[in-house]
């Protein structure tokens, strides 16, 4: 009893990370039809920046991420065909940014070990560097087939994987948990990092689910998701869109990452796996319907733990095994509609 | 021969060249590279049946998991069982193609963003089970000795002979995969990519075939794995795991799915990059391996940004585009009704129809009949409910109340069999397939007049019967006047001439009944004049034509009985004198 108790805690835990990874997918699918291969990266560069902010380093991340918005800065004015007012409306836009990311980068840096300000700066960097990839690798070919996109989404991958390993090296770096030791809920001891990652994940999805719902901008989002041509004849500026759910995507795949980082300690090659997963849970739940994901996250974390503990050679095999008889369940229940691109 | 057609021969002249060049380095090359060239001809294998699968619509995240099973089940049953390397070869084949029969029927159904999730899956859980049936297979450390293969007399235990095995496979797949494609069933295929209603409507088991395609794509990778145990003479699961899937299909798009010798064109373009990248940028510059892989990484995102179609979109300008030459005058097919069964009155029956979605009724109580060599127009307001009774009339829609009588009897239960019955119809939304060219499409709708297979249309063993096909379709595509257009893609056509194209592809099934759902609209007026000209010659022909049409001056131009439908109800009916004098239906169009 106790270990199936104990089991079930950490299938939750990991299910909260999951979950938060698949909601990241949900979003940039469903905004840009973009199945993102690369989304598991941004937990890694989050988790990354996180230890290297901790240990009082200026995070390597940084730079690159206000160079290319500096040089984004560059290419929209010496685009002819913006306005001058238009111009400015960026120029100050992106100025704000550049520095907002550079100030939260540097306030972490001075005030070594302060872990909200560390999570902050590593999370808004990584976040950035959401709408800088969209801008690169999905905005060019705007008509491109999605799997051509899946495709280049395989390329930021490598790109973002091996740029990883050139700024961090391939050392793993272990974080501290948010507060040492934990509590006995029952027969039960539960970290509480376990607890934090749990309460965090659930203020970030209900969060985004206000955010989604109940604000114009994200109204706006879910008008993108159902039909583009739509929204797009409804004044909503599609790229702008995809841009955001690439921002929010990497905002919450980061956030997820700095809650895994304790778990796992921080390493380059962390971010592909929990990518994986966040596909299977976002799979099990459907990967346009938040709530549902969440039962699938919880699921896949919850069989996780318990094939580990019973056949540990098999989990993955057990996992993803599973997927299937429960998209025929899905797909026979409620099958996917295709929204007009 | 009457028809000349160009593509064929070039993808064999292609096929050839791919073998020659391929055989030349395989007499030539160093031991290392020799090796990378039986590598290139591996993936270029596995990655064309990708291309394959991808061309019918569907897509596979995991194939690399099939490769796995061919090379574990040849490898297993040659060294473990004493199979002969051949037939341990094609069991291994025939393994990967049984596994791909399995999974394929029992993810066929799955919709949308499911299919290729579910494939994800495959591709990570076989790897998974490889390691961990660990006492026949080896675990994660695989196991090698693998006997060298040797076909009869032949020995290929030599790794050069081994490679010009490979790379002769390769020229035999692609080029009979390019062959294909300009073929009865290589239209088909594209069919299910642009609509799978369409697709039914023009007579093709859609399941069945995607069934097919499913499985021949992991019997060619089945081959490839087959191939890879026995040139390597060692397997273990990580050449075919989940970076393998993803590499097989950087292979395919970065190449160009559009044609198979995308797959080769890209297996080269991968192996290339990473030689040039290990050479240059490792030994020339010292750099460490990450970099190499952000490099490939941008130049795989930057190639696929300007070109979305691979490489092969680059080239594919000097490809020569399929023509189907025009046959003489006299040789020209005559297309007239298929035989009548029968002497019924009615051809078609409705009687009774109704149908709700959810709580909203749309059609109550609805009858009527089209009989033989009779013009029938169906009008109403918009939301009459039209589109739904021509949707019920072609089984597209199933009614909630009511029955559908062809020549007396009720409709048969797959879509496919509708036009052997001799039914034709077009869509009010209109579905081409917009890469093939015009003449290509109309073609599809003599699809079951045809009876060659998938091989043949590889082999090339098809000739007679695309000659009489296309006879057919120059025919039909010279009743709607747009002969000038045959080898233009379907995708660059106005609207007026899509619709006339999807006429002139629903004539070619030489239907009894012909259904119309707006074809005038969109239409030029002298485009509709050519469509008035068309129905009534129609009627001379002997076929009977139920129109869905807006457009009054047309419908009351050319049908022999009106029904007019307002809110899912019969309002009235008979000659558009009657109709056009009748209060009803003037209150319904103009308002009270």
């Amino acid at each position: 009893m106790e270990t199936v108790l104990f089991l079930l805690a950490d299938g939750i835990t990991s299910g909260a990370v999951y979950g938060l990874v698949a909601l990241s997918l949900i979003i940039v699918y469903t905004v840009t039809r973009v199945v993102n291969i690369a989304q598991g990266e941004y937990v890694m560069l989050g988790a990354l920046s996180f230890a290297s902010a901790l240990q009082g380093v200026f995070p390597p991340l940084c730079m690159p991420v206000v160079g290319a918005l500096a040089a984004f800065v560059v290419v929209d004015l010496l685009n002819r065909h913006t306005s001058r007012a238009e111009k400015i409306r960026l120029l100050t836009m992106r100025a704000a940014w550049i520095v907002g990311v550079l100030a939260m980068n540097y306030a972490a840096y001075r005030s070594t070990g302060s872990y909200w300000l560390a999570a902050l700066a590593s999370v808004a960097t990584t976040a950035s560097l959401g709408p800088i990839v969209h801008r690169v690798s999905v905005e060019p070919a705007p008509n491109a087939s999605q799997i051509v996109l899946l495709i280049v989404s395989v390329g930021v991958y490598m790109v973002l994987h091996g740029t990883a390993a050139m700024l961090w090296g391939t050392e793993p770096r272990s974080v501290p948990p948010v507060a040492d030791g934990g509590v006995a809920i029952g027969p039960v001891f539960v970290t509480y990092q376990s607890l934090c990652i749990c309460l965090l994940s659930l203020t970030a999805m209900v969060a985004l689910y206000l955010f989604s719902e109940r604000t114009l901008v994200g109204q706006a989002l879910q008008a993108v998701a159902i039909n583009r041509v739509g929204a797009q004849l409804c004044g909503i500026p599609v790229r702008w869109a995809g841009r955001l759910s690439f921002a929010v995507g990497a905002a919450f795949s980061a956030f997820s990452g700095l809650l895994l980082a304790p778990l796992v300690t921080a390493n380059y090659e962390m971010g592909f796996v929990v990518g994986l997963k966040g596909f299977v849970g976002a799979a099990l739940g459907g990967i346009v319907a938040y709530p549902t994901a969440l039962i699938g996250v919880g699921l896949v974390g919850t069989i996780e733990s318990f094939a580990a503990f019973h056949a540990s050679a098999l989990r993955d095999l057990i996992v993803f095994l599973l997927v299937i008889p429960i998209l025929l369940w899905r797909n026979a229940v409620k099958p996917p509609q295709d929204h007009g691109h | 021969m009457k028809h000349s057609i160009s593509n064929k021969p070039a993808a064999l002249l292609a096929a050839c060249g791919v073998f020659l060049v391929a055989a030349m380095l395989a007499g030539v090359l160093p031991p290392y590279y020799l090796t990378l060239l039986v590598t290139v001809g591996i993936t270029a294998l596995a990655s064309s049946g990708l291309t394959f699968l991808l061309s019918s619509g569907q897509v596979s995240l995991g194939h690399a998991a099939y490769m796995g099973i061919g090379a574990y089940g040849s490898a297993i049953l040659a060294r473990d069982h004493g199979f002969p390397t051949p037939l341990a070869l094609c069991a291994g084949i025939a393994a990967a193609a049984f596994a791909a029969l399995v999974v394929g029927s029992v993810t066929r159904g799955l919709k949308g963003h499911f299919l290729p999730l579910a494939t994800l899956a495959i591709g990570i859980a076989t790897p998974t089970a490889l390691i961990g049936a660990s006492s026949v297979t080896g675990g994660a450390s695989g196991f090698g000795q693998i006997p060298a293969l040797a076909i009869g007399p032949l020995d290929l235990s030599s790794e050069r002979s081994l490679a010009i095995l490979v790379w002769a496979l390769v020229a035999v797949v692609v080029g009979g995969l390019a062959r294909f494609q300009s073929s009865r069933m290589g239209r088909a295929v594209s069919a299910l990519n642009a609509s799978d209603e369409m697709a039914q409507v023009v007579g093709i088991d859609t399941p069945r075939l995607k069934l097919w395609v499913f499985v021949i794509a992991g019997a060619l990778a089945g081959l490839a794995g087959g191939l890879y145990a026995f040139y390597f003479k060692f397997v273990s699961p990580s050449p075919f795991s989940l970076p393998a899937s993803i590499n097989l299909l950087i292979a395919c798009i970065l190449g160009g799915a559009a044609s198979p010798f995308g797959a080769v064109l890209g297996a080269i373009a991968v192996m290339g990059i990473e030689i040039f990248l290990q050479d240059f940028l490792a030994r020339k510059l010292g750099l460490p391996g990450h970099v190499e892989m952000v490099v490939f990484g941008a130049i795989l995102i930057g190639v696929l940004l300007r070109w979305p179609g691979g490489i092969w979109s680059a080239l594919v300008r000097f490809w020569p585009t399929f023509t189907a030459l025009k046959p003489d005058a006299g040789a020209c097919a005559e297309l007239t009704p298929s035989a009548t069964v029968g002497d019924k009155p009615h051809l078609l029956q409705l009687s009774g129809i109704g149908k709700s979605f959810g709580g909203l009724q749309a059609l109550a109580d609805v009858s009527f009949s089209v009989g033989a060599r009779e013009i029938v127009g169906l009008i109403g307001p918009n939301g009459a409910g039209k589109s739904t009774t021509f949707d019920i009339a072609t089984g597209l829609t199933q009614p909630t109340a009511g029955q559908v009588l062809l020549d007396g009897l009720a409709l048969p239960a797959k879509l496919s069999k509708l036009v052997e019955l001799g039914v034709a119809r077009t869509f009010q939304h209109v579905k081409l397939v917009p890469n093939l060219s015009v003449i290509e499409n109309v073609a599809l709708g003599a699809y079951k007049q045809g009876a060659s297979g998938i091989f043949a249309g590889m082999a090339g063993l098809d000739r007679d019967e695309e000659a009489a096909t296309f006879s057919l379709a120059w025919r039909a595509l010279g009743i709607v006047e747009l002969e000038a257009l045959a080898g233009v893609p379907a995708s660059l056509l106005t609207m007026g001439q899509a619709r006339l194209v999807e006429v002139a592809r629903a004539i070619v099934s030489r239907p009894r009944l012909l259904l119309l759902d707006e074809p005038a609209a969109g239409l030029r007026t002298g485009e509709k004049l050519k469509l008035v000209g068309l129905l009534h010659r129609l009627r001379r022909s002997g076929t009977a034509v139920l129109i869905v049409e807006h457009d009054m001056d047309l419908v009351m131009n050319c049908v022999d009985r009106l029904i007019v439908l307002n809110r899912g109800r019969d309002l009235s009916r008979g000659t558009p004198d009657e109709v056009r004098a009748d209060p009803q239906v003037i209150a319904a169009y103009l308002g009270t």
